[in-house]
């Protein structure tokens, strides 16, 4: 049998007064890759936000379990260093701090949360610079402000590298496609799906059938008001993309 | 009016001149430690009712004794912002320290001495010109000023490695006060760079003021780095007023962290054409301090160039003022002057003040003002965390982020020394 990475039971959350997150049931187990779709306002950010830890979202019900284990009590950083890796739909800015020192930073917090030791600047440029080579990063960007003058394209490609240095044991991908041309598309899903793996578990949020072509799914939910509505296999992207979401929304 | 620090009543008892200053033999030196003493007793400190000071309050100088510092020996240790200067000039509370000081072999045409050097014999020259925006504080220093640095750099004189200036203060438990009138001179074409750092230990309690009297001749290029690591109790007033002739290039970056009312002005004549003057401030309080930045930025001269960033913080219960004002005289067209203002709030009882003014009388010219105040980046707070880096350490990345671009023009070794300084000094406290 195989074992449950994340487990959500029962979830819901609130933003001040309103209402998002109405019992969302989801189980991921280790090597699978999860789908989430769903129209706008659904949700689906809403429950990577809260997976990843960020502040302003209430729990009023239920829980989450990362490899067995409460989630929602960890800060952010802990949940990093325990495994959780956050693609962000909108990749922040950081004017003034060079994405080789955010890197390496990043990557030594981690490895210190970890037991693990820590890179000297040398070896970690070593690493970087071939994990970025094989998302045809240009080198330069490596000495630039975290994010800042980045097209959509370079972002994702930023977050995927972050996600390759990491090695997490769970990746949250949130409208990893949005901003991206067809080429960059493509880069990125190469760059993720050279990341599956047996150990590792996938929940990609996505509003297009499109991503899940070069990202493919075990498992396709769909998400809407705060719930999932239904769940399948891959084949449920493909009759959304030709639907649309309109039943869902009506229903809920 | 506000009442004056004990220390002040005692040692100006009477409307009488201490004894113990510099210079006394000379008659015009007399005359105008008197003037000046007078309208400094008619006057007395600032007021809120004063448009300068209508943000920092002075009520805190009154609680605290002061005495004449003693000059013992400092305990602190020199630390160097480079390792590479030409000479080094170290003060030891506002005196020129002979035996600390490293000025024997400077280079050809750089010459640096001291006030009291300056006064010593029977014939000695005014040397210090009348400043613009003199107010109180400057007739109480120049009623007492017990020494200062004279730098001087003759005219084509080009000095490669930086003039290192370093403050001590003698570790006592006396509060101390003392005054200093600096003055700074490069001839046409010269060129030096100075670095001065002014650290106090947690325990000293001070009181001083501060009169830089800097001069630009035409073409010449003076860099100035200045490091401040103010005690909790520190109260420093300081005024530079420069002069910059034709071509002239005046850089500035002073960084004030800590202290209970520091207050720094700056009054600069831009006086001949494509003269420059750029001027970074960062300051830095979290306790219950005011630091209080003035830049009263005057271009005189057409085709003359201004750059301002300034880079408040302000946690615990401080205060962070900045007032800046940009004056373009009508002769003053095609000028171009920019001052940027952010302030960054890390507590919810801080304060940060701002008051950007331009007034501009010419037509032909490009100004701009930017003034932003907030608190640390939620969004970009969470980022870091979400990639593993613990909150703190995240607060602190991007503080640093947030001051970078004061230190953007210095080379990356001075700039990655002077992070790293400033960011112990604000994390330990430590110097």
């Amino acid at each position: 049998m195989s074992t449950p990475i994340l487990e959500i039971k029962n979830l819901h959350a609130r933003v001040e007064e309103k209402e998002i997150l109405k019992g969302i049931n989801l189980t991921i187990n280790e090597g699978e890759v999860h789908a989430i779709m769903g129209p706008n306002g659904s949700g689906k950010s809403t429950l990577s936000y809260i997976l990843a830890g960020r502040e302003g979202y209430e729990i009023t019900a239920g829980e989450v379990l990362f490899k067995g284990k409460d989630l929602l009590s960890l800060a952010p950083e802990e949940r990093a260093a325990a495994g959780v890796f956050l693609g962000f739909q909108y990749p922040v800015e950081i004017p003034g701090v060079s994405n080789i020192i955010f890197l390496k930073t990043c990557v030594n917090s981690v490895r210190k949360a970890r037991g693990q030791a820590e890179y000297d600047a040398i070896k970690f440029l070593r690493i970087v610079r071939e994990k970025a080579k094989t998302l045809n990063m240009d080198e330069a960007m490596l000495k630039r402000s975290v994010n800042v003058g980045f097209s959509g394209g370079e972002k994702k490609r930023a977050e995927i590298l972050q996600m390759a240095l990491f090695e997490p044991s769970l990746a949250v991908l949130d409208e990893t496609d949005s901003g991206l041309d067809i080429d960059a598309l493509k880069v990125v899903s190469d760059g993720v799906n050279a990341l599956r793996d047996p150990s590792r578990a996938m929940l990609v949020i996505t509003h297009y059938q499109r991503l899940l072509n070069h990202i493919v799914p075990d498992h396709v939910h769909v998400m809407a008001a705060g719930r999932i509505q239904e769940s399948g296999g891959r084949e449920l992207a493909q009759k959304l993309e030709a639907n649309g979401y309109a039943q869902y929304i009506k229903a809920a | 009016m506000q009442s004056i620090p004990t220390y002040l009543s005692q040692r100006i008892a009477g409307g009488v001149l201490p004894a113990d200053l510099p210079g006394q033999q000379h008659a015009w030196l007399v005359q105008k430690r008197e003037a000046a003493l007078l309208r400094f007793l008619n006057n007395g400190l600032p007021t809120a009712q004063d448009e300068d000071w209508r943000y920092t309050h002075l009520r805190a100088i009154e609680k605290e004794t002061f005495h004449l510092a003693d000059q013992s020996t400092p305990t602190q240790t020199i630390e160097h912002m480079t390792q590479d200067f030409c000479g080094s000039a170290v003060f030891v509370d506002g005196i020129l320290s002979k035996t600390l000081s490293k000025l024997d072999n400077l280079p050809a045409g750089l010459s640096v001495s001291c006030v009291r050097e300056k006064l010593k014999g029977q014939q000695a020259d005014d040397f210090f010109p009348a400043m613009i925006g003199a107010d109180s504080w400057h007739d109480l220093n120049t009623a007492l000023f017990d020494d200062g640095a004279v730098i001087d750099v003759a005219a084509g004189a080009v000095i490669e490695k930086p003039l290192e200036v370093i403050c001590l203060s003698t570790k006592q438990n006396n509060a101390t006060a003392y005054h200093a009138k600096n003055s700074i001179h490069l001839g046409e074409n010269a060129s030096l760079k100075i670095y001065k750092s002014k650290i106090s230990n947690a325990s000293h309690v001070i009181f001083s003021t501060h009169m830089n009297h800097i001069t630009l001749q035409k073409g010449a290029k003076l860099q100035r780095i200045v490091l401040s690591k103010h005690a909790d109790t520190t109260f420093t007033f300081v005024h530079d007023d420069v002069l910059i002739h034709e071509g002239a290039v005046f850089e500035k970056t002073a960084i004030n962290l800590g202290g209970k009312i520091i207050r720094q002005k700056t009054t600069m004549n831009l006086a001949g054409e494509n003269a420059y003057a750029g001027m970074n401030i960062l300051t830095h309080t979290a306790q219950d301090g005011t630091t209080d930045a003035l830049v009263d930025m005057r271009h005189n001269a057409p085709h003359t160039q201004s750059k301002q960033l300034i880079r408040s913080l302000a946690g615990g219960k401080a205060r962070a003022v900045f007032q800046g004002k940009i004056t373009v005289a009508q002769i003053a067209q095609k000028t171009d002057a920019a001052q940027n203002h952010q302030g960054m709030l890390l507590s919810d009882t801080a304060e940060i003040d701002a008051k950007p003014t331009l007034e501009i009388y010419a037509d032909d010219v490009k100004c701009s003002h930017g003034n932003t105040c907030g608190a640390l980046d939620e969004t970009a707070l969470f980022y870091l965390r979400s990639r593993g880096i613990p909150k703190e350490e995240a607060e602190r990345l991007l503080q640093q982020a947030f001051i970078a671009e004061l230190f953007e023009p210095f080379e990356e070794s001075l700039r990655d020394s002077l992070m790293q300084r400033i960011t112990d000094i604000i994390e330990k406290g430590a110097a």
